[in-house]
């Protein structure tokens, strides 16, 4: 069956529905909890808890070749342009990521391979989410990308 | 604002009115603090009870795969678990609130946790501290 998809003549619609709210705010229902924040958003790449998913996803994904471990079932080298704030990112997850298991000596992991990771692991949930790819591919086209990334 | 779009009121579009606010969500584990196994499914009908009190129903989602870093140890805790969120109506959740802290309290003692997590509107948090 085709996929059902409704338009405006502009394309957007912004929702004008006044949402209830409680005015309280993240720090309010913490402290009623007695609750330690964690001063990151979820829904980020930052956010602790997946930050420890990525990590455990980079520990699990590298075998040893008897060098610097090498990301399983990667066969493919592309160069693929970065800011230096990404790039510095990387760094630190890779960093983490080499940080030993107690009692286990430490692995050396590259920038390079978290970033293999996280492209796979964004590509594995946009190939097993119809509704993401649908909507990734329709913000890609309002970008001018949407030709490509569609073939 | 975005200039280029329609302004539609969805909820009146369906005849409906907006009775609920931020999501508040509780994760239930299946595991204390050293992985060993708990009982999860009271806490789960626990929470549904109680936040469907606040929000008029709640939503359990699947078991996710989750870690906890003891901090002490450094042992990686993996457990499996379980999301219960309500999207709460505002009167309601203020009106349950000390109930809602008592329920993760008894929650983190009664299953020996180190934490327990908790999501409000979109921000985390973790409680870590089970007197009351």
């Amino acid at each position: 069956m085709d996929r059902l998809t409704a338009k405006t003549a502009r394309g957007r619609v912004r929702n004008t529905t006044r949402w209830p709210q409680t005015g309280m705010d993240r720090d309010d229902v913490a402290a009623a909890f007695g609750g330690r924040p964690i001063d990151v958003p979820l829904g980020t790449d930052t956010a602790p808890p997946t930050l420890l998913a990525i990590r455990d996803i980079v520990m699990a994904r590298l075998k040893s070749t008897g060098g610097r471990p090498a990301l399983a079932g990667t066969d493919k080298k592309p160069r693929v342009p970065m800011s230096q704030d990404d790039w510095r990112l990387l760094e630190e997850i890779a960093a983490a990521a080499a940080e030993a298991v107690p009692g286990k000596p430490a692995k050396a992991v590259s920038p390079a391979q978290v970033a293999g990771v996280l492209v796979h692991w964004a590509l594995d949930a946009t190939r097993n989410d119809p509704d993401l790819r649908a909507r990734i591919l329709e913000r890609a086209a309002h970008a001018g990308i949407g030709s490509r990334l569609a073939r | 604002m975005e200039p280029d779009a329609d302004e539609i009121d969805i909820v009146a579009a369906f005849g409906a009115a907006p009775a609920h606010g931020e999501r508040f969500a509780i994760y239930v584990p299946n595991k204390d603090r050293n992985g060993n196994p708990v009982a999860q499914r009271p806490w789960i009908d626990g929470a549904l009870r109680l936040l469907s009190e606040v929000g008029g129903g709640a939503t359990a989602m699947p078991p996710v795969t989750g870690a906890w870093l003891d901090p002490e140890t450094g042992t990686l805790v993996v457990e499996e678990p379980v999301v219960v969120y309500v999207y709460i109506r505002p009167a309601d959740f203020v009106a349950h609130l000390s109930d809602l802290v008592s329920f993760v309290k008894r929650l983190g003692r009664e299953t020996g946790q180190g934490a327990v997590a908790i999501e409000w509107d979109g921000n985390f948090f973790t409680v870590e501290d089970f007197a009351e």
